[in-house]
């Protein structure tokens, strides 16, 4: 099979992903984030997810992502922070919703579009630490790969994490 | 170089996550007299990209190397080692089975690759055996280059009410010449799109063993793509020299660089004795050329 042929499969997933957020997602590492608590809970799509300097991101991801765009099956529209940098906002592109959404799925995509995506960096940051690395203190580990955010946002990523938690997902997330 | 450094600073600079700013933090900056020196590394670093790293041939040569790996890479992975024409301690089979292990990676270097040529050259699968001849031989596909077919091709004569006639204020021929050249760039854009959906819808229709087509598809803008978010720590920051000590983009303060659109690169390769494969791409250009007009 050539390497040039797209997995569609995976286009329609990270559309999924999206359209199971409303239609709308906001940032590149919001949607990452909240694609990686998905595959770890068991809600995912097989998206293969490695470090990288923003924590937990899948390449798959990110090329299915752009893949569907050619197809419109996404839309990426770039704009301006406040603090100097630049975000993504993905929009789904005209399918029909799924009736049969897993309500687990959707509580937690929910959770996760709402999050701060600086906390939700850190939470999803340290759930990988755990489950990948299986680092002793998580957190503290967090905190020393990203000092200046964990400054900022640490106590409240746990929260968010206890309260990502409470979702009852076919897997739990692991508790830190 | 050297210059960049002696001119360099550490200096207090914006991150965040996506909308959200995460405060500040140190990073290395430049002085006000590194300007130049700064337009002339990017400048060079662009240059290297359009001549050098994204040459057709190199990129002809990398998409037939690239295809050639996943294949043996797969029948590696599958027990089929026997069908690559390499021997099951033969580096590459080695780093196929293993990916993660530094040791089988730092076996991998030039002399290995081209030794593995001639040994995969001559298997039985067409696809290695093919793309290993010709990545030995120097035979690669030729290159079509539909960005730049298509951008002459669809040209931009403006309707009625976007050409610049002689009664036209100065600051209205501006605004119409803008307004005219955003619309071919949309337009050249989303002929781009159109093609590259005909190419792998087609290739979809065709069962060869061996790609007809290969596509390639790429930009570089002056500062590296990043990952996720994208801000002050992904470009070259300077201390403007009229400013107030803040770091700031150094292409918002040189023109030079500011002009320095990103390398875009849409390019189809084929076998060059394969004119079907010539014909349909020729004619599906056309097609989208036309639609614009």
């Amino acid at each position: 099979m050539p390497v040039m042929k797209m997995d569609e499969t995976k286009m329609k997933e990270a559309a999924d992903i999206i359209r199971d957020a409303g239609g709308r997602v906001v940032g590149r590492t919001r949607l990452q984030k909240m694609a990686y608590l998905l595959e770890i809970t068991g809600l995912g799509s097989d998206f293969s997810f490695e470090y990288r300097h923003y924590g937990p991101f899948s390449e798959e991801l990110a090329s299915a992502v752009e893949d569907a765009q050619l197809w419109d099956l996404i839309s990426e529209e770039e704009r301006p922070t406040t603090w100097g940098g630049y975000y993504s906002l993905y929009t789904a592109g005209a399918s029909v919703a799924k009736a049969d959404v897993n309500p687990a799925r959707k509580e937690l995509i929910r959770t996760a579009k709402g999050a701060n995506p600086i906390e939700l960096e850190l939470a999803a940051t340290a759930a990988f630490l755990k489950a990948v690395e299986n680092v002793p203190d998580p957190w503290e580990e967090t905190a020393r790969r990203k000092p200046e955010k964990a400054a900022k946002s640490l106590a409240n990523a746990k929260v968010l994490y206890e309260k990502l938690r409470l979702v009852k997902t076919p897997k739990p997330l692991p508790a830190i | 170089m050297l210059h960049l450094e002696l001119e360099s600073a550490v200096g207090k600079v914006p991150h965040g996550a996506d909308e959200e700013e995460a405060g500040e933090i140190d990073t290395f900056v430049l002085g006000p007299k590194a300007l130049h020196a700064a337009e002339a590394y990017l400048l060079g670093l662009y240059q290297l990209y359009a001549t050098v790293y994204l040459h057709k041939a190199t990129r002809g040569a990398e998409k037939l190397f690239t295809e050639l790996l996943v294949r043996v890479v797969e029948f590696a992975r599958n027990d089929s080692v026997g069908k690559t024409g390499l021997s099951p301690n033969q580096p590459l089979i080695r780093f196929a089975k293993k990916p993660n292990d530094l040791k089988c990676l730092l076996a991998l270097d030039d002399s290995v690759i081209s030794g593995a040529l001639s040994m995969m050259a001559g298997v039985k699968d067409p696809l290695i055996s093919d793309f290993s001849m010709r990545l030995r031989d120097r035979n690669l596909f030729k290159c079509i280059d539909i960005r730049e077919n298509l951008n002459q091709k669809i040209g931009f004569a403006g309707s009625e009410d976007s050409k610049i006639c002689d009664h036209c204020t100065g600051f209205a021929k501006k605004v119409i010449a803008i307004r005219n050249e955003q619309h071919q760039i949309d337009a050249l854009a989303g002929a781009c799109k159109e093609v590259e959906k005909r190419l792998i819808e087609w290739q979809k229709e065709e069962s060869y063993e061996i790609p007809q087509i290969l596509l390639d598809k790429t930009d570089r803008s002056i500062y590296n793509p990043s990952d996720e978010s994208k801000g002050p720590l992904e470009q070259i920051m300077m201390i403007p020299s009229d400013g107030n000590g803040k770091p700031v983009d150094v292409a918002s303060i040189s023109q030079v660089i500011k002009a320095i659109e990103p390398f875009q690169v849409f390019r189809v390769y084929f076998d060059k004795g394969d004119h079907k494969a010539k014909k349909r791409v020729d004619q599906i250009i056309e097609e989208e050329a036309k639609r614009c007009r």
